[in-house]
């Protein structure tokens, strides 16, 4: 309360001082630049570079109101996928049949990555928006419609997390939990191995 | 500058030539219809030939004046003076009234997401009663708890807090700080208000319909917004709450249009730019933007509409699959939407905030009885703001799916625009030094604007950082941060505003006890409800969640949830004492005179509340700055902009014979 209106007297008459207001435009100024800088190469380093070439690709794509995971079979190579091909029980990635490269295509619910092994993930959406989001990895990138997007990171430790959606989706945007696994290398290609192409189901 | 428009125009006698005087020039007899006294000419309507609606056109000098106007005396009907009014000060309280009832909507909405996110799955037997359609079994819809979220959004940012600031207060005190006698464009005025009305009566009627109002979150981003089958709320509420926002829209324009050319037109003589309140700087800069942000949602709005019902593709791309459906629409992008939205949104933050940083500005000078400190500084950085704004949309959309090297670019811009908030943190800090504080409401509310404002503006600092935001994107931490830095920042502004401007609408005070009161709840309710969603951020709380009980993370985030709801309901209750007050008080508040707070701007020089025309008698003179607060050899420690400028009559003082430097 040090300048509260007590007695007499009166405020002092100053308002310009253009020294100390030069001192406090450009200190800030100098410290916002030096965060730009600092913020830039961690940006760079974190989404400009490619991922290394040994790293795992996976297609993951959102709906409403789940996540799908796609890896591309033995071939290497990813199976092109129609909307109009989606049946929700038999075919939810809407895989190709036609296509070879996609009948040896393997689909999961549940995102199966190796622990110290890159991977790059293909972001895709079926109708609206979502944001495939790994609060445990500081994961997050919208998947759009129409888009395909890209990002790459490394899982440092196994376990199990959760997928979030961050990105309104609908009525069960706040349901839209997904599962990432992350297995020791010799773990995961055990599981990849039990895995039958999601266009020839169990017997 | 058009010099005011009634300043000078007289006789050989002296007798002023007013319009309805009845004068000669010549052989021509008759009434002054109009005065165009930058030009010297006036308009007379010859009486012989009135029949025939004969007008002419004489020069000042030419006139002699037989009969002085009689003073206006002004008797219209209840209709054309309080409804459909042309009068700025009438529209600006409707606008007022109107942007306070929204609040307490608003804010019932609040309360409602609260209620869900405090106790998820609980059911509310009360609350189902309330509100029928949106609970089932006495638990909320998720449908309906989104309709909530994006109603609160909308109604406060479009129809409260822009609203309020630039309608009410705009239109009120635009036209008194500069010495006008109304608007340039009064019939306009009122239409502004007039669309408002219906855009709020399609907003609400949204509420009403199958499906139930929009749900896509006031951003309302497609291909959510734009297929009716993607959501309930993307039905019919959807396409009402374009509607509603279009014609806010047109309003807003009408509104802003006005409002810069008032200001550039109609400014008393002496009102330089350089003189003007930092109130009225906040307000012009505010109406620049919104007169170049606005037509772009507008724009957006009517092709969304388009995409929803004329099966148009500007924002749905070829191959989407919606409800077991693929839709026909081919080679729309939903980003274009978002670089669309945010070109007005990141704008329209700053519409709400410049003109509380103008208000509260005026308030901390006159309050703390001290000028303001580094006016051009202020009067810069306002304007920088104002610059920078159009500049920073795309720091909404780090992870939309852009190139990351656009967000290199928009981070780079996002944290400059923190320099010229700095600059006003501390000239406002500056003022405050060696003032003689009166611990007003508004200046509580003044005081609490700054701490606010600084609050929420260093957590814009971690969210401009793209490698950060990708975290904190769509968490709570982005909800903490607005609703310091833009949400409660503007409201405080709207306070101060209210409990320093009251006196002057309606000629009466509010209640100080319990005005400062209602600050010290609210101020506290504001901390304790919306800094520990900087906490439930850091966990990576998404927004728009209906629920935290789904997720194994958001597990622990249980107690904290209650904790910011029993808050919210403490700051929700708090505002009823602002209500009482500000009713009760309308009626039966202490009569204020002309000039209740000692203050240095027109609107004071004229009786509380003013009346029509502004100035009773010729329009002031402005001699000075607005800042001419405890100069030292005045008689009094504050000198009204309009007493001219003398030499100081202290001999040997230290100032004596420096002049103000405006």
């Amino acid at each position: 309360m040090r300048f509260a209106a007590r007695g007499p007297g009166r405020a002092v008459y100053f308002h310009d001082h253009r020294r100390l207001e030069l001192t406090y435009t450009i200190i800030p100024a100098i410290a916002l630049a030096i965060m730009v800088a600092a913020s830039g190469v961690v940006w760079a380093r974190v989404r400009l570079g490619a991922p290394p070439a040994d790293a795992l690709t996976v297609d993951v794509r959102g709906e409403q109101f789940a996540w799908l995971a796609r890896y591309p079979g033995p071939d290497g190579r990813f199976g092109r996928v129609d909307p109009r091909r989606i049946d929700a029980r038999t075919n939810p990635m809407g895989l190709d049949p036609d296509d070879p490269a996609a009948r040896d295509d393997v689909v999961s619910r549940t995102l199966h990555l190796v622990a110290g092994r890159p991977v790059r993930v293909q972001l895709r959406s079926t109708g609206v928006l979502h944001s495939f989001f790994i609060p445990e990895f500081r994961v997050k990138q919208d998947t759009v419609p129409g888009m395909t997007l890209e990002i790459w990171f490394i899982p440092t430790r196994e376990g199990q997390f959760e997928i979030a959606c961050a990105e309104l989706c609908g009525i069960g945007h706040y349901a839209m939990r997904g599962q990432v696994v992350v297995h020791s290398p010799a773990a995961f290609e055990a599981w990849l191995a039990q895995q039958r192409p999601a266009l020839s189901p169990a017997p | 500058m058009v010099e005011g428009t009634e300043h000078g125009l007289r006789d050989a006698q002296g007798r002023r030539i007013a319009p309805g005087a009845k004068v000669r020039s010549g052989e021509l007899q008759g009434t002054v219809a109009r005065v165009e006294p930058a030009y010297g000419v006036l308009t007379i309507v010859t009486e012989a030939a009135r029949a025939g609606k004969t007008e002419r056109m004489v020069r000042a000098s030419t006139v002699e004046v037989l009969e002085e106007a009689p003073p206006r005396p002004h008797h219209e009907p209840f209709i054309r003076r309080y409804i459909f009014s042309l009068d700025h000060k009438v529209i600006g309280i409707q606008y007022l009234f109107t942007s306070l009832l929204l609040a307490l909507v608003g804010g019932v909405l609040a309360m409602l997401i609260r209620l869900q996110l405090g106790w998820p799955g609980v059911r509310w037997g009360l609350a189902a009663a309330l509100f029928p359609g949106g609970f089932a079994g006495g638990q909320m819809k998720p449908d309906f708890y989104l309709a909530v979220v994006t109603m609160h959004g909308t109604i406060m940012i479009f129809f409260v807090l822009t609203t309020v600031l630039s309608g009410g207060f705009g239109n009120f005190l635009i036209p008194l700080q500069i010495g006008a006698r109304d608007m340039a464009f009064p019939w306009m005025n009122m239409m502004s208000y007039w669309l408002l009305v219906p855009a709020i009566v399609v907003l609400m009627a949204s509420f009403f319909v199958t499906g139930g109002a929009a749900g896509g979150g006031w951003t309302s981003y497609p291909p959510l917004s734009a297929i009716p089958a993607a959501a309930p709320g993307s039905g019919l509420g959807q396409t009402l709450w374009l509607i509603a926002l279009a014609i806010l829209i047109v309003a807003l324009l009408f509104g802003s249009l006005n409002y810069i050319t008032t200001i550039l037109q109609l400014r008393t003589r002496g009102m330089s730019m350089m003189r003007l309140p930092l109130t009225v700087w906040g307000l012009f800069v505010t109406a620049v933007l919104m007169l170049l942000s606005f037509p772009v949602l507008f724009a957006a709005a009517i092709m969304l509409l388009f995409d929803r019902l004329a099966g148009t593709s500007f924002f749905v791309p070829a191959g989407v699959y919606v409800g077991g459906q693929v839709l026909t629409h081919t080679g729309g992008n939903p980003l274009l939407w978002q670089h669309l939205f945010w070109f007005l949104g990141h704008p329209e933050v700053y519409v709400l905030i410049l003109p509380a940083m103008g208000m509260v500005s005026d308030i901390m000078a006159s309050q703390g009885r001290k000028p303001i400190f580094g006016y051009p500084f202020m009067v810069g950085s306002m304007a920088a703001i104002g610059i920078l704004s159009f500049l920073v949309w795309a720091h909404h959309m780090y992870t939309s799916g852009m190139h990351p090297l656009v967000a290199m670019a928009f981070m780079t811009t996002t944290l400059a625009i923190a320099v010229p908030s700095a600059i006003k943190t501390f000239n406002w800090l500056a003022t405050l030094w060696r003032a003689r504080i009166q611990f007003t409401p508004q200046m509580l509310f003044s005081i609490g604007f700054v701490s606010l404002f600084v609050t929420g503006g260093l957590t814009g600092i971690f969210l401009a950082q793209p490698p950060v935001d990708t975290y904190m994107h769509d968490t709570y931490f982005v909800v903490a941060h607005f609703h310091f830095v833009m949400a409660s920042a503007a409201l405080f502004g709207v306070f101060a505003g209210i409990y320093h401007w009251f006196p002057k609408m309606f000629g009466r005070f509010m209640n100080e006890r319990l005005g400062k009161l209602h600050f010290w709840l609210t101020f506290i309710g504001i901390y304790a409800t919306f800094f520990p969603m900087h906490f439930a951020g850091f966990a990576g709380m998404m927004r728009r969640i209906y629920s935290t009980q789904v997720y194994g993370f958001l597990q622990g985030l249980a107690p904290l949830n209650v904790f910011i709801s029993v808050a919210a309901f403490g700051l929700g209750l708090a505002q009823l004492l602002f209500v009482y007050n500000f009713l009760y008080s309308l009626r039966r508040g202490p009569v204020a005179d002309r000039n209740p707070w000692g203050a240095t701007t027109l609107e004071w020089e004229t009786p509380s509340p003013p009346p029509h025309g502004n100035f009773p008698d010729e329009l002031p003179v402005v001699h000075r700055w607005a800042y001419d607060y405890s100069l030292p050899g005045a008689p009094d420690d504050f000198v009204p902009q309009t007493v001219p400028l003398r030499p100081a009559p202290v001999a040997g003082g230290q100032d004596a014979d420096r002049e103000p430097p405006r």
